[in-house]
């Protein structure tokens, strides 16, 4: 949370006028050079009273960005603001709002010094305030260019500062799956509990992470998903734990939810350069199904932000129809771009599967999916006809839309196995067979080193995981750098049709100095 | 409601008054001979392989009462969850055994709601036990259209004996999500290549979700004899009907597949995948 742009206090444009008083020459007007002014939708909620401090009206809020203008030599001179703006920019002075939509012009007589606050009511709102020094001596203009930060998401190479997920640790809970995340990460682990929750543990489905970030100030801010409404399951969990000071909260979108408004089907890229279009904070991607997909106003507002431009991709085979299900990015040091991109390969899995002795014996899999050996996932002709359908059908274009939008090369990929089956009632799509380890949760440290938390397989006959080849399999397959960690995520997460990504969320440190690194992506220089 | 009347006339017949397990699946007093003296392990061992299901499905339950109380009551009691794309779901192993086929029975035969009747019908294929003959006999009295789709769509678990009359009749389900439900069952099971007049039926079905997956099941059951009409699917407005055709067709004979014409107009497709898989299938 400590990221160095917090720690800068608020920025302060004290305009000083030039030269040395001299009685016997006119005083000097100040050399007011033209500036842009950068700052935050005042989004977060500092009173705790449940909604946004823009509708509250704080005039001492420490999201108004302070600008200062001072006559120096000048005396008795009148200071005039001009807002040209939207309703989403109005401008504060002594706690008293002075400029909005319908008062754009304001004069200060007898001009000394002034201070104001600009406030920002949207991500990305523009506006221009023009400030004139009128007196004896002349005229002086500025013009200041006003502009708040889009909403970042947050990426996989990003350091995280905290990791959370949905615990209970009475008769049947899921210390297993806890206990890992807190033996790696001690304090950065966060378990909220689930029976709080009416046991609903997809805390990646209902919050995404991002910040607004501007060169003075940095507001964390959650999304909260429409998933769940009228306070069931995680729907209290952002107001509960993460909205306050300095971290916002804010729905997009109403009504009836789809399962592709859960934010398991809202991920982002690393930075990549796309036919020569740099993206430094990497590209949001989200997932169709059936010519469905996340709500349009939450697809609307994430478009407005520019910096990330997002692209969808077909996930129309999948019965919860996540994005994050058979892919995901990791850091790798030795990479081209950094990352390598792990997605699903179904002949992988045939060819790991057909390495394997056929008697293999797989007692979580007979209960759980009707497999009872490794033979019989091998002779269930069906079971394959239908992955490599989706393979060649859903798998290898989406495979194309990744080199296509975000410039990938085979370079960039690692393929690894991963078959699914079909789930019953949910109209002939799938979910993950053997545990999806692409289903993973990426955790960079600011130390260097990377900890994946990764569903245990369990393709094995003997119930100690340092048995299971699958695993020893995958772990040679992934980066040398990265730390893999396996979670028994079977009863409580697989089995009811997801993983460890989808029972987990992360808080990452923002890096994002976009008013330097993506102005060619927002129409500015 | 067939089911319904035999099972009322079964429950008046002398016969069937003559032990304790005689009532009606799901009836509330059952639960009440785990305490009658009467009711002993010989007497549920002998009645748990009974020929009548309703039969062994009362003493099994109360087999597993006695044998288990707190498991039991768990299984009969517990509320259900959702799963991650929010379909009702029974979660814990102790809902995958055996033993919880006839509890979980019992629960639905007594009155449950839809949720806990879609949850039930989609965990009895995973217990290995003894479900199916209930299911097969009872699954056309189940109101709800979306639990029949998962009762039907499950019953390939249960044998080919029982799967592949449950299947022909559910083909001809009013309702198109229950024949969707069939044609995939058809389609998952060994033995659907039987099914075959009622798939090339199906592939006529009003509903582009019973068409995709009749088409479907097709191309994995090799049904040569299906060609012409699949190659009517070709045309179809749907574009899943269409994919899931040329794939079928693919793999019914993928050296006439490629010399298709019917196949090659696709390569210009206005779906993407459509397009994609009729160039791949050609060559072009």
């Amino acid at each position: 949370m400590n990221h160095p742009l917090r720690t800068l206090g608020v920025l302060a444009i004290v305009l000083a006028s030039c030269g040395d008083k001299d009685e016997e020459e006119p005083a000097a007007l100040p050399a007011w050079d033209d500036i842009e002014h950068i700052g935050v939708a005042n989004w977060d909620d500092d009173d705790a009273n449940g909604q946004s401090d823009w509708d509250d009206e704080l005039g001492d809020d420490e999201e108004l960005g302070e600008l200062s203008w001072s006559a120096g030599e000048i005396e008795g001179g009148t200071l005039t603001l001009t807002l040209d703006a939207s309703e989403d920019i109005r401008v504060w002075v002594d706690g008293e709002i002075v400029l909005d939509e319908e008062t754009t012009e304001v004069s200060f007589e007898d001009f000394d010094e002034v201070s104001v606050g600009v406030e920002f009511n949207d991500t990305l709102a523009e506006g221009v305030l023009t400030v004139e020094l009128t007196a004896d001596e002349g005229e002086v203009t500025q013009v200041v260019s006003l502009i708040s930060a889009p909403l970042l998401l947050n990426h996989h190479l990003q350091p995280v500062e905290m990791v959370m997920a949905m615990e209970y640790s009475g008769a049947g809970g899921n210390t297993d799956f806890i206990e890992v995340f807190e033996d790696v990460l001690g304090d950065r682990f966060e378990g909220f509990p689930v029976n709080r929750y009416q046991w609903d543990v997809w805390i990646q489905d209902e919050i995404e992470f991002g910040t607004m970030v501007s060169p003075a100030h940095t507001v964390d801010f959650v999304i909260d998903s429409i998933r769940m409404n009228n306070g069931g399951g995680l729907d209290d969990v952002p107001e509960d734990y993460f909205e306050g000071v300095d971290f916002g909260r804010r729905t997009w979108g109403a009504g009836g939810a789809s399962s592709q408004d859960s934010f398991g089907n809202l991920e982002v890229s690393p930075p990549v350069n796309v036919d020569g279009v740099e993206y430094p904070f990497g590209r949001i991607f989200h997932g169709n199904w059936r010519n469905g997909g996340i709500t349009p106003k939450l697809t609307a507002m994430l478009d407005n932000q520019k910096v990330q431009k997002p692209f969808e991709i077909d996930v129309s085979f999948l019965c919860v129809g996540h994005v994050d299900e058979f892919q995901t990015f990791v850091p790798d040091s030795t990479a081209p771009k950094g990352f390598r991109w792990i997605v699903n390969d179904v002949q992988l899995a045939r060819d790991y599967l057909e390495a394997q002795d056929p008697d293999m014996t797989l007692s979580r899999y007979q209960s759980g999916h009707g497999y009872g050996t490794i033979g019989d996932i091998l002779d269930d002709d069906e079971l394959w006809a239908m992955n490599e359908d989706i393979q060649v059908d859903y798998i290898d274009p989406v495979v194309d839309d990744f080199k296509a939008e975000l410039g990938l090369t085979e370079d960039d990929i690692i393929r690894i196995p991963g078959i699914v089956e079909e789930v019953r009632g949910c109209g002939g799509t799938t979910v993950a067979l053997i545990p999806g380890t692409a289903n993973m949760t990426v955790v960079p440290l600011e130390s260097g080193e990377t900890h994946l938390f990764m569903p245990d397989p369990f393709l094995r006959v003997n119930p100690n995981i340092a048995s299971d080849d699958f695993k020893t399999h995958i772990e040679g397959l992934l980066p040398a750098e990265l730390e893999p960690h396996w979670l028994d995520d079977w009863e409580w997460y697989h089995l009811a049709l997801g993983e460890v990504h989808c029972g987990s969320n992360v808080i990452r440190t923002p890096i994002a100095n976009w008013w330097e690194e993506a102005r060619h992506l927002i129409g500015g220089e | 409601m067939r089911t319904t009347l035999a099972v009322l006339l079964a429950l008046l017949s002398p016969v069937a008054l003559a032990h304790p397990f005689s009532g009606a699946p799901g009836q509330a007093g059952l639960l009440d001979l785990t305490t009658d003296d009467a009711v002993n392990a010989a007497l549920i061992a002998e009645y748990s392989a009974d020929e009548r299901w309703q039969t062994r499905l009362n003493a099994q339950v109360v087999g597993a009462l006695m044998a288990d109380p707190v498991t039991a009551q768990r299984v009969l009691d517990e509320p259900v969850a959702i799963n991650r794309a929010g379909l009702p779901r029974l979660a814990g192993a102790h809902f995958r055994t055996p033993d919880a086929a006839p509890l979980m029975l019992h629960r639905y035969f007594a009155g449950a709601d839809v949720s806990t009747r879609w949850a039930i019908a989609e965990m009895l294929p995973r217990t290995q036990g003894d479900w199916g003959e209930a299911v097969a006999a009872t699954w056309q009295d189940e109101p709800h259209s979306g639990v029949r789709s998962v009762l039907v769509e499950g019953i390939r678990h249960a044998g080919p004996e029982l799967a592949i009359p449950v299947l022909r009749a559910a083909l001809a389900d009013d309702a198109a999500e229950v024949r969707a439900g069939a044609v995939r069952g058809a389609g998952w099971l060994d033995e659907g290549a039987q099914l075959e007049a009622e798939l090339v039926v199906a592939m006529g079905d009003s509903d582009a979700q019973v068409r995709a997956f009749a088409a479907r099941a097709a191309g994995w059951k090799g049904l040569s004899t299906s060609w012409n009409e699949l190659v009517r699917l070709l045309s179809d407005d749907d574009a899943l009907v269409r994919l899931n055709t040329l794939r079928a067709l693919q793999r019914i004979d993928a050296e006439r597949a490629a010399a298709s014409p019917h196949i090659a107009r696709l390569v210009g497709d206005s779906d993407d995948k459509v397009a994609r898989a009729a160039t791949q299938i050609t060559g072009g």
